[in-house]
């Protein structure tokens, strides 16, 4: 038996109804005899809106400490009323939270604002991404100097840079701690933030703006010879940095360039 | 500076780094625990099924490995759809 309208439309109804405090309970919804079905329904859709809350707060704490926790509040019911989940998995529950910052009238001043969130975002992807085991040191010191130019490298998969013109990650440094004051370090230039997360904490660094081009040229494909060009005379503490970060997961043998990496493990 | 010497002053500078450079400090911590991760939910494994990240398709594979904080591997226990359970393994687990 196919829904009749009525029936089709509801679960449409039953949605626009959660997302509007103030609007009516949708029409044929029942409780159990005595039970006002609009107090139950205010129940479920308060749960509703305070765990969506909550995973916002939980997901983006240095926004929430900048603005306070009543301003936070109201922003992200806002939020939450015109963008509800899109899916069932929260994990993936906002993606467009840093966008909506930049549009929200009443904070559109602080102009860091929406950095410091998508800072907060790929953060949060960051400890979501794959694994990967740092890069076989020994491998890569075997292999005949005059090829090393012609490597092309493989890079973690949890890596994402961030660039700004404010000082997002110093300003996420000093707030991350719940134990230090709210501040927001003035008079600093603007930053890049390389995230990654080599175990199974997510890091963030504060890089050049050469060395994030050169990170993101590797991450490209681009033999090694051919990027060394970005960073000049800091290539040698590039390299060391991209190693000791965890940035380097694999490379690819010049001799079999076309095959696989040489340890996908 | 021909390009064969170009070549090997670059290879100077990863060797230096490799020299330089500390293993990540962050993977220290950890061990890849093999049998608890979910379907599509591994990171890779070098045997068996699969290549890599996210391509387990089923749940608790003996081939596939998570990273774990070290030392809670084995006292991990996953309850497998036949109701038995099983703890984390260092290795990956025969069949």
């Amino acid at each position: 038996m196919s829904p009749s309208p009525e029936q089709a439309a509801f679960p449409e109804a039953f949605a626009a109804a959660l997302r509007e405090p103030r609007s009516a309970i949708p029409a044929r919804l029942a409780a159990r005899p005595g039970v006002d079905p609009a107090v139950r329904f205010a129940i479920y859709r308060n749960n509703m809106a305070a765990g969506l809350g909550r995973v916002l707060a939980d997901r983006f704490p240095v926004l929430r400490r900048l603005l306070g926790a009543d301003f936070f509040a109201a922003l992200t019911d806002a939020f939450i009323r015109q963008h509800p989940p899109a899916g069932p998995v929260l994990l993936e529950y906002g993606a467009l939270f840093p966008n909506f910052v930049e549009r929200f009238p009443p904070s559109q001043h602080l102009a860091y604002l929406a950095d410091v969130a998508r800072l907060e975002w790929l953060r949060h992807c960051a400890l979501l991404a794959a694994d990967a085991a740092p890069i076989d040191r020994a491998a890569l010191a075997a292999q005949p100097p005059d090829v090393m130019a012609r490597l092309r490298f493989t890079l973690h998969p949890s890596l994402a840079i961030l660039r700004s013109p404010f000082p997002i990650v110093s300003i996420w440094r000093a707030n991350i701690d719940p134990a230090n004051p709210a501040v927001v370090p003035a008079g600093l230039p603007g930053e890049n933030a390389l995230l990654v997360r080599p175990g199974l904490v997510a890091e963030i660094h504060a890089v050049p703006a050469s060395r994030a081009d050169f990170v993101e040229r590797l991450q490209a494909g681009v033999a090694l010879g051919d990027a060394t060009n970005l960073v000049g005379a800091d290539l040698t503490a590039a390299l060391a940095f991209l190693l000791s970060a965890g940035i380097l997961t694999g490379f690819f043998p010049v001799s079999d360039d076309a095959a696989r990496r040489s340890d996908p493990a | 500076m021909n390009r064969r010497t170009a070549g090997l002053t670059i290879a100077g500078s990863l060797l230096s780094a490799l020299a330089l450079s500390a293993v990540p400090a962050a993977a220290e911590g950890t061990e890849k625990c093999y049998g608890i991760s979910l379907a599509g939910q591994n990171d890779c494994a070098s045997t068996g099924g699969n290549s890599c990240a996210g391509t387990s398709k089923v749940d608790f594979d003996k081939q596939a490995w998570k990273l774990v904080p070290a030392g809670t591997c084995e006292t991990t226990m996953v309850t497998l759809p036949d109701g038995s359970t099983r703890p984390g393994s260092l290795a990956p687990i025969e069949s």
